[in-house]
């Protein structure tokens, strides 16, 4: 009887969990902003998710042949990107925007970096940033030019210049306002954000901080009044469910989170409410809070315990 | 106490309340001689001498080392030095059994004669190893002259295989307690805690209504929640008093001695009738066995008659065998070893629990931070092992992890964590770079009748080759180790002599030097 005996290293079982099973949770949980964008904005939106997710997959295996020469595709982070980028581009945003902002993504956020693990910035808030000063002209008129007012971004830009009667809470929550394909649902972007934290595939720390601490910014600087249609609009909720919560650009240790969160949410309001920025606030201010991140992870560094001091 | 931790899945194979079975005796026993490091006890039979059951085999040299004892009655065949069961190479024994059944026991300890000194001592004499230290003897704690508040009885079997611990107290009940109060006598502890979990709460309840009607009011019970690490002393010592030792170190010195429950059934045989401790209770269950169940097993018996015994599914290709516990057991390369006096789970499954997945970049998600009963900076580690960034390693702490496992557990990237970080560890602590002295098998005196028992062979051809090699070239081998050593031994002296010729031009040179002057 000849028979293997199979030698591994402990632990011999590990937690059916992976990389990949993450991604894919990530993606079902963005489904519905995706669904409830297709169905509020058209045909459009439509193209620009298939065209923003097709081009970041095609483009991570292109990247990763011209650096290992190898055609593989070993985890779904590039579905997660390709899908934020579409999301977070307003919904009459021209499709070649789709394809620009996926390169900036994955090759030049990501792969340029090191791939994935290795990213200092979000590359969904890098690209949404870079997107937005390349066509400054083009994305100014799309969000707040124009009668037509599928054409017209965000209803914040009316928010923030004190206008608070001519969008109803009721299409804000539902997703019927114009605004980015992904953020303008808020019902569908809490639903999967609580789901996610439920699981435990996010952390809550950071968006609960968040939050807190945005309205506390909001409230102070332009009264009690401002606070749910600057909560509701613009993405803030879509930015700190899904963008805030990425592991790889966030702190790893809880206080490290905590502050991180904090950080955001009040960076995001001061940027609303003395800036005047819009729906790109939210993402300068991701963008600066990644740059923190390794700052605050040395800072919060874990205590262990039993070591043997010298 | 927060405890940090994995929640795993219990595994148990074998059915709940099932009891414990004796095992019956292989024909030939290699009884491995094992100690703490360094002091490896000295043989006191030689091949051809008979044994009885419980009569020496090997005596403890230097300062630390434990008695070992015959597990059965028969003649000495051979002497071997092979890898035991947790890879370290040793003395083995080989017992020939034979149908006398003969006992040598020591004299039952008296009410009166039941004094701290003399459990000490019978302690000492009675040849028990440490459960959660391997190789340790159970006495070395127990010398160390602290006040000793509690005594912990570690009946929490974090392995989600095990369940000899409960299986023990639920048949045994009066004895492990019996056992745990002589344990209490011996440090003069304040109190018994008793520690579960919840996942073995069956045992809970018949050791709590055998406590009512003790009426003990220094034993008390305590119910952990089931997160994975609890099999390391000084973990459990912290979450009891809040203070955490170094690795090394004893519990004792924080007033906390941990034991396990099989110590406290073998103290009480040893005290109350005098039988010397030479088998365990383990749990011998996984996929491809037919018989899971709770086994009392002897010391020195070979692995290959356990798996014969109990039964094996032959239809799978490649097997696993796993020896003490899924989640930080040793995966062993042949059949040829035998089940040790630290035994707790014997795992003989298909290799399809294992991952064969490459591991994938980290995406800094902090659940190994999260895991982590110790509160390492796993990722850290991680990142500064890869770089050989030692320095930092030790910086962060790298020798305060526990190898318990639980960061590789609950990575989703299937980083080899655990693995990377007992590497640095033993780089940090210098015990990387000694070679192997010797091959892995060499007999030594007399004949090795166990491997007759092998059934199952490695598919590995190199070990084959060794071990068919082995048995007549073993003067052979012998002598080019010899030659080997005296090659070294001549380096070494030529080394000697340039250093003493460099050291004598320096000093001529200072001397020069301060003539000028």
């Amino acid at each position: 009887m000849n028979s293997k005996l199979v030698v591994t290293p402990a632990p011999h079982v590990t937690k059916p969990f992976s990389t990949n099973m993450l991604m894919f949770a990530v993606v079902i949980a963005l489904m519905p902003t995706a669904i409830s964008g297709v169905i509020n904005f058209g045909t459009n939106a439509l193209w620009m998710i298939i065209i923003s997710v097709g081009c970041s997959f095609v483009f991570d295996l292109l990247f990763r042949f011209m650096v290992t020469k190898k055609f593989n595709i070993v985890d779904l982070s590039s579905l997660v990107t390709g899908l934020m980028v579409a999301l977070v581009l307003p919904a009459k945003a021209p499709l070649y925007f789709a394809v620009i902002g996926s390169f900036l993504a994955i090759v030049i956020f990501k792969g340029c970096f090191g791939g994935l693990g290795r990213n200092i910035l979000n590359p969904t808030a890098a690209a949404r940033v870079v997107l937005g000063l390349m066509f400054s002209s083009l994305t100014l008129s799309l969000f707040s030019g124009g009668g037509n007012m599928a054409d017209v971004g965000s209803p914040l830009s009316y928010f923030m210049l004190g206008d608070y009667s001519s969008i109803t809470l009721r299409s804000l929550f539902f997703g019927t306002a114009p605004g980015a394909i992904g953020t303008a649902s808020i019902f569908c972007i809490l639903i999967a954000g609580v789901l996610l934290m439920l699981f435990s595939i996010t952390n809550f720390v950071m968006p609960v901080c968040a939050l807190a601490t945005f309205i506390l910014t909001v409230w102070l600087g332009k009264g009690s009044i401002a606070i749910i249609p600057f909560l509701f609009s613009g993405g803030f909720l879509f930015v700190a469910f899904f963008m805030l919560t990425d592991p790889v650009s966030s702190p790893l240790t809880m206080w490290g989170k905590l502050f991180y969160g904090l950080i955001f949410g009040a960076l995001a309001g001061l940027f609303r409410v003395y800036f005047v920025m819009g729906e790109t606030g939210v993402f300068v201010a991701l963008i600066i809070c990644n740059i923190l991140a390794p700052l605050l992870d040395k800072i919060f560094q874990p205590h262990p315990i039993g070591i043997r001091r010298a | 106490m927060d405890q940090r931790g994995v929640k795993t899945r219990k595994r148990n194979l074998i059915k709940k309340g099932s009891g414990l079975f004796e095992l019956r005796p292989p024909e030939y026993f290699s009884v491995p001689l094992l100690a703490a490091d360094g002091d490896m006890p000295v043989r006191a039979v030689n091949v051809g001498e008979k044994v009885c059951e419980g009569s020496l085999i090997a005596k403890p040299s230097g300062r630390y080392g434990s008695f070992v004892y015959s597990p059965c009655s028969g003649k000495v065949v051979g002497i071997v030095r092979k890898l035991n069961a947790n890879g370290n190479e040793c003395e083995h024994v080989v017992i020939e059994r034979d149908l006398e059944n003969e006992k040598e026991l020591m004299s039952p300890l008296d009410a009166l004669e039941q004094t701290p000194e003399q459990l000490l001592k019978r302690l000492y004499m009675s040849g028990m190893t440490d459960n959660f230290m391997p190789y340790e003897p159970a006495y070395k704690k127990y010398l160390l002259k602290c006040n000793i508040k509690t005594l912990i009885i570690n009946c929490t079997e974090d392995d989600p295989y095990q369940s000899c611990d409960s299986a023990m107290i639920e048949t045994l009940t009066s004895e492990v307690v019996e056992g745990a109060r002589l344990l209490k006598k011996l440090c003069k502890a304040d109190q018994i805690v008793f520690i579960f979990t919840l996942a073995n709460m069956s045992a809970e309840t018949s050791l709590r209504n055998h406590i009512k009607k003790l009426g003990d009011k220094t034993i008390k019970i305590k119910t952990y929640s089931n997160v994975y690490p609890l099999h390391n002393s000084r973990l459990i010592a912290y979450y009891e008093t809040g203070k955490m030792v170094v690795r090394g170190a004893r519990t004792a010195q924080i007033g906390v001695i941990v034991e396990s429950v099989s110590n406290c059934l073998d103290f009480y045989n040893a005290v109350m009738k005098g039988i010397p401790c030479t088998q365990r209770a383990v749990s011998v269950t996984g996929k491809n066995t037919l018989r899971k169940a709770n086994y009392f097993i002897k010391n020195g018996t070979p692995i290959s008659h356990v798996l014969k015994l109990v039964g094996t599914k032959k239809e799978y290709d490649d097997n696993m065998l796993i020896y003490g516990g899924i989640m930080s057991g040793i995966a062993q390369e042949t059949l040829d070893i035998s089940v040790g006096l630290g035994a707790s789970v014997i795992i003989f499954t298909d290799s399809g629990d294992y991952e064969k997945d490459n591991e994938t970049p980290c995406i800094n998600c902090g659940r190994c931070l999260r895991a982590c009963p110790v509160r390492l900076n796993v990722k850290r580690l991680d990142d500064a092992i890869t770089l050989r960034r030692f320095d930092m390693a030790k910086k962060l702490g790298v020798d305060a992890c526990i190898d318990c496992g639980a960061c590789s557990y609950v990575c989703p990237a299937k980083r080899f964590l655990a693995q990377r970080m007992s590497f640095a560890k033993d780089i940090v602590d210098g015990k990387v770079g000694k070679k192997p002295t010797s091959s892995n098998y060499i007999l030594i005196e007399g004949e090795d009748l166990t491997r007759q028992g092998v059934e199952f062979e490695t598919d590995t051809k190199k070990i084959n080759e060794t071990q068919s090699s082995a048995l007549p070239e073993i003067d052979e081998m012998l002598k080019v180790l010899n030659e080997k050593t005296k090659q070294e031994e001549e380096e070494q002296a030529r080394k000697n002599q340039e250093m003493q010729a460099k050291l004598a031009k320096k000093d001529a040179k200072k001397n020069d030097e301060g003539g000028k002057k």
